[in-house]
């Protein structure tokens, strides 16, 4: 009687310690994040996050009023994901995805994005492209149709966009583990380090650029997540790795384009280059780690993180099972 | 227990710290802890949490020694910098000084203001807390004698053109403006026409703008008022000179340059000439550029929305220099300085088919209003914002069958570069049965294309680059007296590189076996490209010289592209 009385406080004794550890987590991650949370609310849960599921890129398809989010299995063996999230009911659907051969498609799938009838899969040293038919259909299965190679310009995509029929692609680099070639790094005119590029190309009629050569070259800094444009004519790249505070840079493009450029070549393909560094920078947000990809949508920034899911874990406990929109100054 | 409790208040007091940590440094360490994390490895994250929260905490105090994240470390600073101005004394102090010296907190307040263009209470913040020893100097320096306000030095930029920046188009009534693979083709210039009031409801007028990075293309928004219902501001018109100068605000703000818009030259209406005296057309200008000095307020004219914007004086109905000249005199008079208010002179400029382009270009009105601008006004550029030639209505006088339209166009831009006119702009890049300029496009309403687009767009890719240099013209004339002349022009590059283009204003048939010079080296080879219905650029022929070159000359222009021997 007194063994199981012993086992029964500690099991009380743990479950008050597991109750006051989430209260002061939680609350603490209020108070660290605190200009953070006082300008943002939560969206929606994100879906999957008790499955395999990473998540990973994110993007919205305005006519559907639906959001996508792309990720992968943390088994690395099964088929990568998007899950559609209807904007009013938010009720999440799953597609699993699959290669032209009807193989797992196991890619890191770290951005989405949408043109016309395709959407862009963030993948290696590329995107492969997917009908959006394909995706919206329902049947729960999608299979790359194509694919766009940047790989001329030796740019592995961590995240991409659309916009005005433009494709923009980014790369990720970190020290060591995501290294990017010496011909991406570059000096910008306010004196910054930027190691990474994003490229842009024109989009064609069928869904491709159409040339292989970028319109231009935009040297950014490193661990860029996610990119997104903002309507007031501003830029928006995320950065976050590991548990270091995730952080969202917006520039000024008016600033951007007013700074002396020229061409930057690389394997001897020339484009214009611009820089967005420090000296455009016009705001920054700082918010709970591992953020992916970024949504704007009126007037608010949509965040994507990947700390709840069942790989980090960590995020279940923090704010990392929902979306949150932050409100833009 | 109580032990217990005490390490379970600290594990959470540790998870605090743990993420009120700064992470942004440490994680060249700790990325080595994470890497399996990330890059897919499963990994137990409550171990890392721990390896991670020692090794970041070890990064902290060692972060000089970080290399590659010096890009991090430096844009942390300037938002610890930048919340605090968020409360924002710096307006409490700059709003005195705005009364109390008036004249004075106009110039920080122009400067300011291209950035504060949408909301100005709220913008105006950002920007103080951007720049805050600008806004700070001026409070201080207001109450003491204001100093004589330094003259702004004109800059005078304007340089020849390169023949790929000459070629450009109004997208009047065309269809597929929006398409993005037209947009990345299209031409240097490109002008905009949005109707104002009640005008030809054509999709996508006016809506779709070139990115602004594709390679240096620029774009003009013709705003298409009617001047007969335009009056000035005591007058009673359906629109007055501060309804113009605030429209011209808001456009050139919303369309300013950007990852998605380019645009940066605005135009108010055209054939003013023929409308409005040369004093109200002037200050309409004025109006339309700064609102008039600043005096109808932030939110009026172009250079309030965006600094570098460029105001167009025209598009008049001819080059007509009198208009002209009694235009930016009374700019001059109306502003008390000599102004930078017009950065481009437009005017149409049609010659009839009746005419070649030599005899209708190379001397007339034209020319005479390039010989002012160089002889006053050495910056401010020229453009001819309509031209061209219709090839589908037999009875217009500027008629002309597709492929004499493309030969003269050719010529004409080739002229105009001769002459010196900066920017050009193809009176219609497509047909389009609702509108007068009809039959002058260089692509047929159904899409296809005419002779002259394939002719200008070999044009542009063969001479990328390359500025008039020389005219070599010998006039050697069919007949002796005028007729069938020759013409050579000289092109350069940037590298000193040479092209030869040459061709006779005869009509067809009517041949030359020319002799042309090629001024290189004695053993150079030549590059000669002729005129097709192919947007391809190759050589037709790659001939060795002995500095001289055989070449027949026809009414149609031909290029020799001089490459340096072995």
């Amino acid at each position: 009687m007194k063994a199981v009385k012993k086992v029964l406080s500690i099991i009380l004794i743990i479950l008050i310690v597991l109750a006051l550890l989430f209260v002061c987590i939680s609350v603490g991650e209020k108070i660290v994040f605190a200009k953070f949370f006082s300008n943002a609310q939560k969206e929606f849960k994100i879906p999957g996050l008790f499955t395999g599921y990473t998540p990973q890129g994110f993007d919205y398809l305005e006519n559907e009023k639906t959001f996508l989010l792309t990720g992968y299995d943390k088994d690395n063996e099964s088929p990568s994901m998007v899950y559609k999230v209807n904007e009013e009911t938010e009720k999440a659907e799953k597609v699993l995805l699959y290669n032209k051969d009807g193989s797992n498609y196991t890619s890191h799938v770290g951005g989405i994005c949408h043109y016309n009838e395709w959407v862009y899969i963030a993948h290696g040293s590329g995107v492969d492209m997917f009908k959006l038919s394909d995706i919206l259909d329902g049947d729960g299965n999608a299979s790359v149709v194509d694919r766009i190679s940047v790989e001329n310009i030796e740019l592995g995509v961590a995240c991409c966009n659309v916009y005005d029929g433009a494709l923009y692609v980014a790369e990720f680099y970190i020290a060591e583990d995501y290294e990017t070639p010496d011909s991406h790094r570059m000096k910008t005119p306010a004196g910054d380090d930027n190691m990474a590029i994003m490229a842009s190309y024109t989009l064609g009629e069928d869904g491709k650029p159409i040339s292989e050569t970028p319109d231009a070259i935009f040297s950014i800094r490193g661990m860029v997540q996610g990119m997104c444009l903002v309507n007031d004519g501003r830029i928006a790249l995320s950065t976050s790795y590991g548990l270091a505070k995730s952080r969202t840079y917006i520039y000024d493009a008016e600033k951007i384009f007013k700074q002396e450029n020229g061409t930057v070549t690389i394997n001897g393909i020339s484009a214009p280059i611009y820089y967005i560094d420090s000296s455009c920078l016009d705001e920054e947000i700082v918010s709970s780690p591992m953020a992916e990809e970024i949504v704007y949508k009126d007037g608010r920034l949509y965040i994507l993180t990947e700390s709840a899911c069942m790989k980090y874990v960590f995020g279940k406990i923090l704010s990392g099972n929902y979306v949150y929109s932050y409100k833009l100054a | 227990m109580k032990k217990r409790l005490l390490s379970v208040i600290a594990l959470a007091l540790s998870f605090i710290f743990l993420f009120s940590c700064d992470f942004e440094e440490p994680v060249e360490d700790f990325s080595n802890n994470m890497k399996d994390n990330i890059i897919g490895a499963a990994g137990d994250f409550f171990k890392e949490t721990e390896t991670s929260e020692q090794s970041s905490i070890d990064e902290d105090s060692s972060d000089e020694t970080s290399t590659d994240e010096n890009t991090a470390t430096e844009t942390e600073e300037p938002t610890e910098t930048e919340e605090p101005t968020e409360t924002e004394e710096p307006t409490e102090t700059e709003e005195p000084t705005e009364t109390e010296e008036p004249t004075e907190t106009e110039e920080p307040t122009e400067t300011e203001e291209p950035t504060e263009t949408e909301e100005p209470t709220e913008t105006e913040e950002p920007t103080e807390t951007e720049e805050p020893t600008e806004t700070e100097e001026p409070t201080e320096t207001s109450t003491e004698k204001p100093e004589p306000e330094p003259e702004p030095e004109p800059v005078y930029t304007r340089t020849p053109p390169t023949v790929d920046k000459i070629v450009g188009i109004n997208t009047t009534g065309c269809p597929t403006v929006g398409d993005p693979i037209y947009t990345s083709k299209a031409y240097h210039l490109i002008r905009y026409k949005e109707y104002i009031g009640a005008g030809p409801d054509l999709d996508g007028e006016g809506t779709a703008f070139v990115r602004f990075y594709m390679k240096g293309k620029e774009q003009l928004l013709y705003l298409d008022y009617d001047f007969d219902e335009v009056t000035p501001d005591d007058g009673d018109g359906t629109y007055v000179f501060s309804d113009i100068a605030k429209d011209a605000y808001n456009y050139q703000n919303e369309y300013k340059p950007s990852f998605t818009h380019s645009l940066s030259y605005i135009e108010l209406g055209a054939n003013a000439d023929t409308k409005l005296s040369a004093y109200d057309y002037a200050l309409l200008l004025s109006y339309s550029y700064d609102g008039h000095k600043g005096e109808l307020g932030k939110r009026y004219g172009i250079k309030n929305a965006y600094e570098d914007s460029k105001l167009v004086l025209g598009t008049l109905s001819t080059p007509n220099k009198d208009y002209v000249a009694m235009v930016m005199n009374e700019i001059n008079a109306l502003r008390g300085d000599e102004s930078d208010v017009v950065s481009v002179i437009a005017v149409k400029a049609y010659a009839p088919s009746s005419m070649t382009p030599e005899s209708a270009y190379l001397s007339g009105e034209l020319a005479d209003l390039i010989e002012y601008r160089d002889n006053n006004y050495s910056h401010i550029e020229i453009a001819v914002n309509e031209f061209g030639y219709n090839t589908l209505d037999e009875t217009s006088e500027y008629y002309l069958t597709e492929e004499m339209q493309a030969k003269y166009l050719l010529r004409t831009h080739l002229i105009f570069m001769r002459l010196g006119v900066d920017k050009s702009a193809i009176a219609a890049y497509q047909d389009n049965i609702r509108l007068d300029t009809n039959g002058f496009g260089i692509v047929r309403e159904d899409g296809s294309y005419k002779s002259a687009y394939y002719y200008l767009s070999s044009l542009r890719q063969i001479l990328d680059g390359y500025s008039f240099s020389e005219d070599r013209s010998n006039f050697k004339c069919l007949d002796g007296l005028g007729y069938g002349c020759v013409h050579e022009y000289v092109f350069e590059d940037e590298n000193g590189n040479k092209a030869h283009v040459v061709w006779h204003d005869g009509y067809d048939g009517d041949e030359y076996n020319y002799d042309i010079n090629v001024s290189l080296d004695s053993a150079c080879t030549a590059e000669i490209y002729e005129f097709s219905d192919t947007e391809s650029a190759t050589p037709t022929a790659v001939v060795d010289t002995n500095g001289n070159l055989d070449i027949t000359v026809t009414n149609t222009p031909k290029i020799i592209i001089e490459v340096a021997g072995e």
